[in-house]
């Protein structure tokens, strides 16, 4: 198989070749660009397998940059910003970003989500979610024909409300999901007041499904951004 | 309306009509539009071929009892915004309906607009002039302007004509040309002390030019009472002394009739226009009053007329002036004679008329007669003497003086009193002749002796009422400072006020304030009001905005925007107006008593407002110092701290970078660890310090939103110092769906700060318990170790900026002493606790609440 090819766009220097030498190490074929303008055309001409991009560009806004490419392709996007800015976080992930990190990260943080969007990246190649009528991750399994849950066989007994997040966290697989995407998928309309019915159902579906909820294997909680189920080999 | 420039006002003045004055200021202004002015025709009723063609404004339609009379119409030139307005006859009334009632109150707001004006006036429109050029004329003066619109012009050009033409002109029966002569030399004259006067104001001079001039005149209901005014206006002027109009209110006034009280109040807004500062004051013997007045005031001169102020027992001749005089008056006294004839009985004449009998009083007159006759024929059959009986009705008398309004009943009495005694008692009996030689005496005794007590016993009562109503007000100003000054914020002193003044006057008061954005916001204390809408609307909106720009009062039952429903007055503070209070006119108009003290409330009330400013511009003045002295002691301390681990990082770089190859694996690992120690101290500086920068004039800028605490901790867990490892952290819910609002970044701050001091100051293996509860509304957090614990003394500087505990670990590496200081700062803006106790048996507690949130679920 071949080694993925990732795209970076990073215009400062020092994080460019950290990142770099990074993937340099971890075998990963990679191409740089230093501004908006070059990533759209390394995108297109390369055909990269993940983008991992820096949302302060010199040339234009990353969020941008996210739904051009967004128009044509599916490629999974992990957006580097710096800190204090969760608003400018979240606009990425509407736009269609699959995940973010916050600067200043460490080089094991950046390869653990690198590796989720390829896995991610591969499940949707490799027959997608949307058709399987069963999902499987690790020990957490949907059928979606009888609409019930199973960890480890063991049927788990969930609300209609809470089988809807999970499945939406399914479908998404490896993705950060706003709150507002999900009020939106799961109750039809966004109301910031709903946010903290949201997190109440979050943290009781996690406790039927999550062994040790304040370890979470499958619901990752983004706080102030939002929640994402892990892809477990 | 504000501009930084206002417009400048040019006058073309002359003596009479038909001097060609508006042709004058037409080629004035076409001259202007040559420059490139832009030129505006306003209200002019003659056309001039110039070559220039100049822009007109049409005039506004104004229905009036059926007529429509063409108006200038001001809004529309404001909008319209010309370089230069171009308006005749500054001296013209506006119709009823307008906004003003006088052109020259247009011109003001045009001027004020930053619009420069053009206008004409002749010198029989000169307020201080108008009598005397129509007693010379002989025609009655007809619309006038303030002499300071005239004085103050930026411009005044006086368009002259011989006498001889302007009677070509006119027409011969217009005026002679004596009558003309002289009116051209007085407004020579009145030219001349206009430039005397600028002359003096660029040297400077202020009005007190003549010290100790102090011109005093009285203020009374006679229709005269104006020529004496102006008069004692004009002397004020020429002397350029200070200027008193004071009005003596007795207790008769408030029985003035509705003509009488009108002349009274047109009177008092002449003598203000004229620069006269107005006092009122109370009492019965005008006379007296004015004397005192004078003397403490160090009056110089005093003008009066000569029958209205024949006071208080008016059937002593002397004259007033005699009575000044014996009173030890000093001032110069002035005596205007009165131009109407007949005028000897007037003010007698005015005196009785209003007393007016009431069938009440009359009731009781002759309820006292007849039980006085009563008693006494039961006296004198039982033989008791005459002098008795004469007490009897002298105390009879002195009962009616009591119980009535009027002295006529007094009067009246005591002439009664003598003849039913002689009728009834003297012999012979039933008739009024009397035997006794000595009775004339007898009656006339009596009748002076009933007629002196019942008079003073009716003063001592009059005196006791305006005693009692200076008491009044007194009190309400004393009440309203006092509550005014209790009052802590701006809401509170315009509740205070607005109770007040309803309270005195017994209307609806609306209180009109500019929010943040100026927009002028209304208050009412009655929120239950069916009829409010009347008030509020737009119409009278616009007039609250206009009186809050100009500063003015206007509205109902004044010169400006009268068709208002409310009087509006502004709550004038030094330089503009704060607010504006809206009063709700009924038919009856406020009495000068009410008005003089609502002006007075409203200064008491201007000025706390002023000072509650003050307080505040105050108070961020001292919360900016306090920021920068904030900002230059973490600036100071930074710059210190950065340079250890900097020190370390670039330093073991270095090492690396030149000789790697000679070390050992070992030590070239113990220098990874040393740099990415001290890159990972510096990112958590840096945390803190980009929300330290969040605390912005002393509060934080909270972005809140509702979280699960249980979140919250599993955040901050994953940022903890990588020591973490070597000690044993354990959570502890009491509810895992325990919410509150908060900014999530900040109290993942606080949290991780908490721990890491934990972590930095207990020796390694120690064991840190965070304990989450909920508990009165609020949610508790309690961080708790069994190191050292923190001593008593430190308790209290723990959460001070740099501060840190003194016992360091060995290491030597000192924290900011910030970490602590913002925990408090955070946890405060969230409205929360923070604080420590010990824990036992060792170490210490750190505890911090939140409110908590309930959450209603929905599905």
């Amino acid at each position: 198989m071949n080694k993925p090819l990732i795209l970076i766009v990073e215009d400062d220097k020092a994080v460019r070749n950290l990142m770099g030498t990074t993937l340099d190490m971890q075998e990963y074929r990679y191409h740089m660009a230093k501004n908006g303008a070059q990533a759209l055309m390394e995108a297109v001409s390369q055909r990269p397998d993940v983008i991992i991009l820096d949302l302060g560009l010199p040339d234009m806004d990353g969020v941008d940059l996210i739904k051009k490419v967004r128009s044509w392709s599916n490629v999974p996007i992990i957006v580097v910003s710096a800190r204090s800015e969760d608003a400018d976080k979240v606009s990425a992930l509407d736009a269609g970003a699959d995940d973010y990190l916050t600067k200043p990260f460490s080089v094991e943080e950046l390869l653990a989500r690198l590796r989720a969007s390829l896995r991610r990246a591969m499940y949707q190649s490799s027959g997608g979610v949307e058709d399987n009528a069963v999902f499987v991750n690790g020990d957490l399994k949907i059928d979606y024909a009888s609409g019930c849950v199973f960890i480890r066989d063991e049927e788990v007994h969930l609300t209609p409300i809470e089988y809807k997040l999970l499945c939406l966290l399914a479908k998404n697989v490896g993705r950060v999901l706003t709150h507002n995407f999900i009020l939106n998928e799961v109750w039809g309309n966004v109301m910031q007041s709903d946010v903290p019915s949201l997190r109440v159902f979050m943290a009781t579906l996690r406790k039927k499904i999550e062994e040790e909820p304040s370890e979470p294997k499958y619901i990752q909680t983004h706080i102030g951004i939002g929640y994402r189920m892990i892809k477990r080999e | 309306m504000e501009t930084d420039k206002s417009g400048r006002l040019k006058i073309f003045f002359s003596y009479a009509e038909g001097t060609g004055k508006i042709g004058q200021m037409l080629r004035d202004a076409a001259e202007r539009k040559k420059e490139g002015c832009d030129v505006v025709v306003g209200c002019v009723p003659l056309e001039l071929d110039l070559g220039e063609k100049m822009e007109k404004l049409a005039p506004v339609f104004h229905n009036y009892q059926g007529n429509l009379s063409p108006e200038f119409d001001l809004d529309s030139a404001i909008r319209r915004r010309p370089g230069l307005l171009v308006i005749d006859r500054l001296a013209h009334g506006n119709a009823p309906g307008s906004r003003h009632r006088k052109r020259y109150q247009d011109i003001e707001e045009l001027l004020r607009a930053g619009i420069d004006v053009y206008t004409t006036l002749n010198v029989q429109q000169i307020e201080s002039l108008s009598d005397v050029i129509s007693s010379l004329t002989g025609r009655p003066a007809g619309e006038r302007v303030p002499d300071k619109v005239f004085d103050q012009a930026d411009q005044v050009e006086f368009v002259d004509a011989e006498p001889e033409k302007v009677r070509e002109c006119l027409g011969n029966n217009v005026a002679d040309t004596g009558v003309l002569t002289a009116l051209r030399e007085m407004a020579l004259r009145r030219m001349a002390d206009r430039i005397n006067k600028i002359a003096e104001k660029g040297e400077d001079v202020q009005e007190t030019s003549y010290p100790g001039e102090h011109i005093l005149t009285g203020i009374s209901a006679s229709p005269s009472n104006g020529r004496v005014i102006r008069t004692a206006a004009r002397m004020a002027d020429a002397f350029h002394g200070a200027f008193t109009a004071l009005y003596v209110q007795t207790s008769h006034d408030k029985n003035l009739p509705d003509a009488d009280k009108r002349i009274l109040k047109e009177n008092m807004e002449l003598a203000e226009k004229l620069g006269a500062r107005v006092i009122t004051m109370y009492g019965d013997d005008v006379v007296q009053q004015i004397a005192e007045y004078a003397r403490m005031a160090g009056v110089s001169k005093i003008v009066l007329g000569r029958t209205k102020w024949i006071g208080g027992l008016s059937f002593s001749r002397v004259s007033f002036a005699d009575k000044l005089t014996a009173l030890g008056s000093n001032p110069d006294i002035y005596i205007i004679p009165s131009m109407e004839q007949n005028t000897g009985t007037a003010g007698f004449r005015i005196r009785h008329s209003r007393t007016g009998f009431t069938f009440k009083d009359t009731l009781k007159t002759v309820g006292v007669l007849l039980a006085s006759t009563g008693i006494g024929g039961w006296m004198y059959s039982h033989g008791i003497s005459e002098v008795n009986i004469i007490m009897l009705y002298i105390l009879g008398v002195v009962l009616t003086a009591m119980w009535t309004e009027s002295k006529a009943y007094s009067l009246v009495s005591s002439f009664i009193s003598v003849f039913t005694f002689n009728f009834f008692f003297t012999l012979p009996r039933y008739s009024f002749k009397a035997y006794g030689p000595e009775y004339p005496v007898t009656f006339i005794i009596m009748f002076l002796v009933a007629f002196l007590i019942s008079t003073l016993t009716t003063r001592v009562k009059e005196q006791a009422h305006q005693a009692a109503e200076k008491a009044y007000r007194t009190e309400i100003l004393l009440e309203t400072s006092q509550k005014l000054q209790k009052a802590r914020d701006v809401s509170q002193i315009i509740r205070e006020i607005m109770v007040q003044m309803e309270k005195m006057l017994g209307r609806t008061v609306i209180f009109y304030m500019p929010d943040e954005k100026g927009n002028l916001v209304p208050r009412m204390e009655k929120q239950d009001m069916s009829d409010a809408g009347q008030y509020l609307n737009e119409k009278e909106q616009e007039v609250v905005s206009w009186v809050y720009q100009n500063n003015k009062h206007a509205g109902a039952t004044t010169d400006t925007l009268p068709d208002a429903k409310c009087l509006y007055l502004a709550v004038r503070g030094r330089k503009e107006a704060l607010a504006v209070a809206g009063i709700v006119m009924g038919a009856e108009e406020l009495t000068a008593f009410e008005r003089s003290l609502l002006l007075a409330m409203l200064n008491e009330c201007a000025l706390a407002l002023e000072k509650q400013k003050l307080d505040e511009e105050k108070k961020e003045v001292e919360m900016n110092a306090r920021q920068e002295r904030l900002r230059a002691n973490l600036l100071r301390a930074i710059s210190h701290d950065l340079r250890t681990p900097l020190t370390g990082i670039s330093g073991n770089a270095s090492v690396l970078l030149n000789g790697s190859a000679q070390m050992e694996e070992s030590q070239r690992h113990k220098i990874y660890g040393d740099i990415y120690d001290d890159a990972i101290w510096l990112i958590n500086l840096v945390e803190n310090l980009l929300s330290v920068t969040r605390i912005e004039n002393g509060t934080m800028n909270l972005k809140r939103q509702t979280e699960l605490l249980d979140d919250v901790i599993n955040e901050a867990m994953h940022h903890l110092d990588r020591k973490s490892g070597e000690h044993k952290i354990t959570v502890k819910q009491e509810d895992e769906f325990l919410m509150a609002r908060m900014d999530t970044r900040l109290i993942v701050q606080v949290f991780i700060n908490i721990i890491d001091n934990a972590i930095k100051y207990t020796p390694a293996g120690s064991e840190i318990k965070v304990h989450v509860f909920q508990k009165d509304g609020f949610v508790w957090t309690e961080i708790a170790d069994n190191g050292n614990g923190v001593a008593d003394a430190d308790k209290n500087k723990l959460f001070q900026m740099f501060y840190t505990a003194e016992n360091q670990k060995g290491d030597g590496r000192r924290g900011l002493g910030l970490g602590l200081a913002l925990c408090k700062a955070i946890i405060n803006a969230h409205g929360g606790e923070i604080g420590v106790r010990d824990n036992s048996p060792r170490g210490s507690v750190f505890y911090f609440t939140l409110p908590a949130e309930e959450v209603v679920i929905h599905e």
